[in-house]
């Protein structure tokens, strides 16, 4: 089956059903590695869909910040999307905060094979690459003087090698993609669980030393499908909770707001960590939450609409021994 | 990075006594608070005490915000569970404060500098025992340089 063709057929068929106005997807990048989001309004435009292991956009931010969200313009609008696993469970979070209405998409699943970092290629930027082969668990890149092949597993995104590739029941049409497999070996709190062993002031440390690098470009909020707020805590004058002085104490101030901010509904797309320009490790306070969440409530983000998110709920057990 | 120079000085650091920002509950632990003031029971006067309505009222960014200008030590009190004046406050504010406790000692704040503590308007006794041993424990492990401003001049 070619994808490509695939989607495009159905959406197609969407268009001509009068079932959406708009359809968000994936197109061509500038290089062979690249896909970048698309926004499909016209039957004649649909072609340019595509779908490969480049597409590690998180689509599911369109909805929040374009015209979805908003009551006076979304009259007329009617999205499609092609969500993959990650996007679909962002979806979800977005569905339990109201911040979309699941009768104004059309959600079209696809499985999800895993995206490839291109930073983890080899020699990527120095060769001419004329195609991108993907064959089974390989990935050929054919350049002109030479042929590069990658075993698909060794150059994933880290967060894909722990994917459990779900798909929450929510979507209204399903591609059946071929999908990996969860690796039952890989820990996905490995690196939580070493942070946790050091001792506190190696762990300050650590995060001293990454925090400090943060720029505050607040491309990791811009680009979380989570920090949906019309005035985010770090706009707000008056009063002023973070100095928009750029020094170690407000980035680290920034960057643990935000983690108590998104936990409990971040769905770990790992889009804050893969945009940040300083390569701060985001994930791992992510994933630190998030093992702590399941742990005391049992919770897992981006599964099941219909559950409130830990934090606007509680129950009387709830474990408190830190608390005296 | 050297941050707030002004603890540097070995002067200071011989008077240096730890602050702690509490925040109390106005029904359960500010009362108890009160009446330990009332019944004339010593306390140390290391806390820095700010009255809120409930528990639940507490965002996690006060306490980050209290470390950041200057705190040793903050303690967050409320009712206990089943008591809260405004029924469930205090259910929301321990699943925030059970998570903020595990971020912060994650990135390697020593776990004795936040405290949470439910203290119910009668317990004078086990407010002026929580802040006797938060001002003692927080001496031990000195100033808090972790997470706090930088004197920019
Ligand atoms: S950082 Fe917090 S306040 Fe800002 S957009 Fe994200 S969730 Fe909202
Ligand atoms: S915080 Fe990061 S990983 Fe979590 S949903 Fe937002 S962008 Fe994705
Ligand atoms: S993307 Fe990175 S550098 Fe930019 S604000 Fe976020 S953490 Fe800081
Ligand atoms: S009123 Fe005391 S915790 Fe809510």
């Amino acid at each position: 089956m070619n994808i490509d063709r695939e989607i495009q057929n159905r959406v197609n068929k969407l268009f001509n059903e009068n079932k959406i106005t708009c359809f968000i997807g994936y197109e061509k990048g500038s290089f062979l590695y690249r896909a970048r989001p698309c926004f499909i309004t016209r039957k004649e435009d649909v072609n340019r869909l595509i779908f490969n292991s480049f597409c590690i956009n998180n689509l599911s931010i369109y909805l929040i910040n374009g015209k979805i969200g908003d009551d006076t313009s979304s009259q007329h609008e009617k999205f499609g999307i092609l969500a993959t696993p990650c996007t679909l469970r962002s979806i979800v979070s977005l569905l339990q905060g109201n911040q979309i209405k699941a009768e104004d998409l059309y959600i079209l699943a696809v499985n999800c094979n895993g995206m490839i970092d291109p930073y983890k290629i080899k020699k990527l930027p120095f060769i001419k690459i004329e195609s991108i082969d993907e064959i089974d668990d390989k990935i050929i890149i054919n350049a002109s003087s030479s042929k590069i092949e990658n075993k698909r597993i060794d150059i994933l995104y880290d967060k894909c090698l722990s994917c459990t590739n779900e798909l929450p029941k929510i979507y209204n049409d399903l591609i059946e993609n071929v999908s990996i497999k969860p690796d039952k070996s890989i820990d996905e709190y490995a690196e939580v669980k070493e942070i946790e062993k050091m001792p506190p002031d190696k762990r300050w440390e650590f995060w001293e030393k990454e925090f400090s690098r943060c720029i505050r470009c607040y491309a990791c909020r811009n680009v979380c499908p989570i920090c949906y707020c019309r005035e985010c805590i770090v706009d707000k004058n008056i009063p002023q909770w973070i100095s928009k002085i750029n020094q170690s104490s407000t980035n680290e101030y920034y960057n643990l707001i935000r983690v108590l901010h998104v936990m409990g509904r971040c769905i770990d797309c790992g889009e804050c960590e893969r945009v940040c320009p300083a390569k701060i490790p985001y994930r791992k306070l992510i994933k630190k939450m998030e093992k702590e969440i399941n742990d005391m409530y049992g919770y897992k983000p981006g599964l099941n609409p219909e559950l409130s998110p830990p934090l606007s709920t509680f129950k009387e057990g709830d474990p408190d021994e830190s608390i005296k | 990075m050297v941050k707030n120079n002004n603890i540097e000085i070995n002067e200071k650091d011989k008077i240096w006594e730890p602050t702690i920002y509490a925040f109390l509950c106005n029904w359960c632990s500010y009362e108890g608070a009160d009446l330990a003031g009332s019944s004339r029971r010593n306390y140390p006067s290391n806390i820095r005490i700010i009255r809120v309505p409930c528990s639940g009222r507490i965002d996690p960014v006060f306490v980050l915000k209290s470390f950041e200008h200057g705190a040793d030590g903050v303690l967050v009190s409320g009712c206990h569970p089943g008591d809260c004046h405004y029924i469930e406050g205090n259910y929301y504010a321990r699943r925030k404060f059970v998570l903020l406790k595990k971020l912060l000692e994650f990135i390697g704040i020593e776990s004795e500098r936040f405290q949470m503590r439910w203290i119910s308007a009668s317990e004078a006794v086990k407010f002026v025992d929580t802040v006797k041993e938060m001002v003692e424990d927080i001496r031990k492990l000195g100033p808090n340089k972790k997470l706090q401003k930088q004197n920019l001049l």
